[in-house]
């Protein structure tokens, strides 16, 4: 076998427990079976089987995965594992959840299935993430809470933050203190907004002028590289850019991948297929096709216009944009095709953070320049 | 950087009984034969051919060079998938235009060595670049290159030698520059690989016979040709006065120059460093005794 990886971003249910302002899925009750995960996982692994891939991990994302409660899971990688485990493949286990339904019986299963790590999110300032009740402070309030008690149990946890102009209000050093300082945090990673889905209020605050957030990622990177690399703080993606410019292994987020289409697909309760969760949720359009009525993974896949039209993308960009006259071209690739879909109705364009993300990668290649020059001479530097 | 390399086994060039080298073959679909043991390279001129020897184990093949079929999404998928993990050597015939069609290659390049050989010809540097993004390893092919084209030579010369953003080899460039800062390694001919010595090219317009090269320089020598004169002839010996004998190296010698100047500084930063290294691991011993 091949060794590769190939990735599943696998929404059990899109119901959710809480009312962010700001999301854009629809929210249909619905929710994967125990009944219909069999045939689902036989696709992956034919799949797997047909394109060599070794081993797939699954991010088990929702709406809010939690919903379907730490028994589903037990019996879901039950199965999964059972049916992998014949045919010589594997499943790693990822989730992503708002944490707002964990307590102590979640566990057993997030140390079993999930390595004892879980991934969650949490904006600064939280205006936006809110109870049905419509309370962000009730939010934030229960979201710490059960952090403490997930880290109490000893389970690793990773936050993810979305930016949005209250970010930016505040500035950089008070946005990562809060994280480091004030919650403890040693893992989180820090995305940039789009106003995907149908139009809502909310989407005004998620709009930010490029100059304003470049400017803010580049004193957050500052900021964590004088008091957070030193210490072991991991914040995504400066990270892997780090590591990228300073010669070591980077795994670069999806967005700036050269093409995400032969890396992962997203995979809806119903069998909806697309190309990630925020195309499976929200752009019917996009859709590749559904593994129910066509459990041909590799067929569907091959066969999809819509896939095509992601398959296609970065060579068309470096045709009609200026991306290959860009000096970054190789760790960015024309950007994400859903930011790009959701600001200008195509993603057949470059990333609308085409400019933030030349902020980034120019930090990102001054700090890994010097950490490369200090590895060359360690000599020097310790004498 | 490493050096590029698409040999999955054995020693190249190889050699016969007698110990005399052997010019490697490149052999059609229907002269080469799957089961033979020695050396060849398969040159693949359509998508069945390509599909066909990526499903078998031969212990002869060294590498299959894909021609015009960049434009064939289909040959890249199957590449992509599981079969025998043999290199291949694409070549972008049409450099200015086909540049996008390289992004097929990612997949590919996770599964097997994947090197593109671009001609050096007006727009090549298109395909340099996305080429060098996607991180495959390049062989640019010069022949005689016109005043159109030394400009974008250039460009890709500064583009190779200063851009941090470079990180995988691209030939002739790498092995000049290895020569000049000190380095072995081959001469303009063998790092192109158009030495008939080395490698018995097919439908190839320039000479086949072995000891072309260095009979080709003598005569060029002979005949008072500027490489009788040129610093550079140690590492090109004769390369751009083929075909055409009076092909005229004014635009090709400071593009050399260059090479030998990053060459140079290269030498000189690393011989600092090491002296550097070793006077203050000294200054640590004196201290500590």
């Amino acid at each position: 076998m091949s060794g590769r990886t190939f990735s599943v971003i696998l929404l059990p249910t899109a119901e959710c427990n809480v009312a962010c302002e700001y999301c854009f899925e629809v929210k249909e009750p619905h929710r994967l079976s125990l009944e219909a995960l069999p045939a689902m996982t036989k696709s992956i692994l034919d799949h797997m089987d047909q394109e060599d891939f070794s081993e797939c991990e699954i991010y088990w994302q929702g709406g809010e995965a939690m919903i379907m409660g730490p028994a589903w899971y037990v019996k879901a990688k039950e199965l999964m594992e059972q049916a992998a485990e014949g045919r010589g493949r594997k499943f790693i286990h990822y989730l992503q959840t708002n944490l707002i339904g964990y307590s102590s019986e979640w566990n057993d299963v997030l140390f079993d299935m999930f390595d004892g790590s879980l991934g969650t999110s949490m904006d600064f300032p939280n205006l936006h993430r809110k109870t049905f009740s419509g309370s962000a402070e009730k939010y934030t309030e229960t979201w710490r809470a059960r952090l403490e008690e997930a880290r109490s149990a000893g389970l690793k946890v990773g936050v993810i933050a979305v930016l949005h102009q209250g970010s930016l209000d505040v500035g950089a050093e008070a946005f990562y203190r809060y994280y480091v300082d004030e919650l403890g945090i040693d893992d989180f990673q820090v995305n940039t907004p789009f106003p995907g889905g149908p139009a809502n209020e909310a989407e005004t605050e998620f709009q930010l002028e490029t100059p304003e957030l470049s400017h803010f990622l580049g004193e957050l990177f500052d900021v964590w590289m004088k008091e957070g690399f030193d210490d072991g703080v991991a914040l995504g993606p400066f990270d892997a850019l780090i590591n990228h410019f300073s010669g070591k292994p980077a795994r670069l987020p999806c967005i700036w991948k050269e093409n995400c289409s032969n890396q992962f697909i997203s995979v809806d309760s119903k069998g909806t297929v697309a190309q990630c969760d925020c195309w499976v949720t929200s752009y019917p359009d996009h859709y590749f096709g559904n593994i129910f009525s066509e459990p041909d993974l590799s067929r569907l896949l091959s066969e999809s216009p819509a896939r095509k039209e992601f398959v296609e993308r970065p060579g068309k960009l470096v045709e009609d944009e200026d991306c290959l006259s860009c000096r970054f071209l190789s760790i960015c690739h024309g950007g994400c095709p859903v930011r790009t879909f959701t600001a200008l109705g195509t993603m057949n364009a470059k990333d609308p953070y085409c400019e933030v993300y030349k902020t980034v990668f120019a930090r990102a290649e001054k700090y890994g320049g010097e950490l490369r020059k200090k590895a060359v001479s360690p000599t020097l530097e310790t004498v | 950087m490493d050096q590029p390399t698409l040999k999955t086994s054995g020693p190249l060039p190889p050699s016969d009984e007698e110990g005399r080298t052997v010019p490697l073959p490149f052999l059609s679909g229907e002269e080469a034969d799957p089961l033979s043991e020695d050396p060849f390279v398969l040159v693949a001129r359509n998508a069945l051919e390509v599909c066909r020897w990526l499903a078998v184990e031969s212990s002869g093949l060294q590498w299959i060079q894909v021609e015009n079929l960049l434009d064939e999404p289909e040959v890249w998928a199957t590449a992509a998938r599981k079969g025998n993990d043999v290199a291949l050597d694409v070549i972008v015939s049409d450099p200015a235009a086909q540049y996008a069609a390289i992004y097929r290659l990612v997949d590919v390049r996770n599964v097997r060595p994947v090197r593109v050989t671009i001609p050096v010809v007006a727009g090549f540097l298109k395909s340099l670049r996305l080429a060098v993004s996607i991180h495959l390893p390049v062989r640019l092919l010069p022949g005689q290159p016109g005043p159109e084209v030394i400009g974008e030579l250039e460009e890709a010369l500064e583009y190779y030698l200063h851009d941090p953003m470079v990180e995988v080899p691209v030939e002739f460039f790498h092995s000049m520059l290895a020569l000049a800062r000190g380095g072995s390694g081959p001469d303009l001919w063998v790092a192109t690989e158009q030495d008939p010595d080395v490698f018995a090219l097919p439908d190839w317009t320039s000479p086949k016979e072995v000891g072309f090269v260095g009979q080709h320089l003598s005569q060029l020598e002979a005949a008072g040709a500027e490489c009788a004169t040129c610093p550079w002839t140690v590492v090109c010996r004769g390369f751009f006065k083929v075909p055409d004998p009076e092909y005229s190296c004014a635009g090709i010698i400071p593009l050399f120059d260059r090479i030998g100047q990053a060459g140079a500084e290269m030498k000189k930063d690393l011989a600092a460093y090491e002296s550097t290294k070793e006077s203050v691991t000294e200054g640590a011993i004196d201290e500590n005794s």
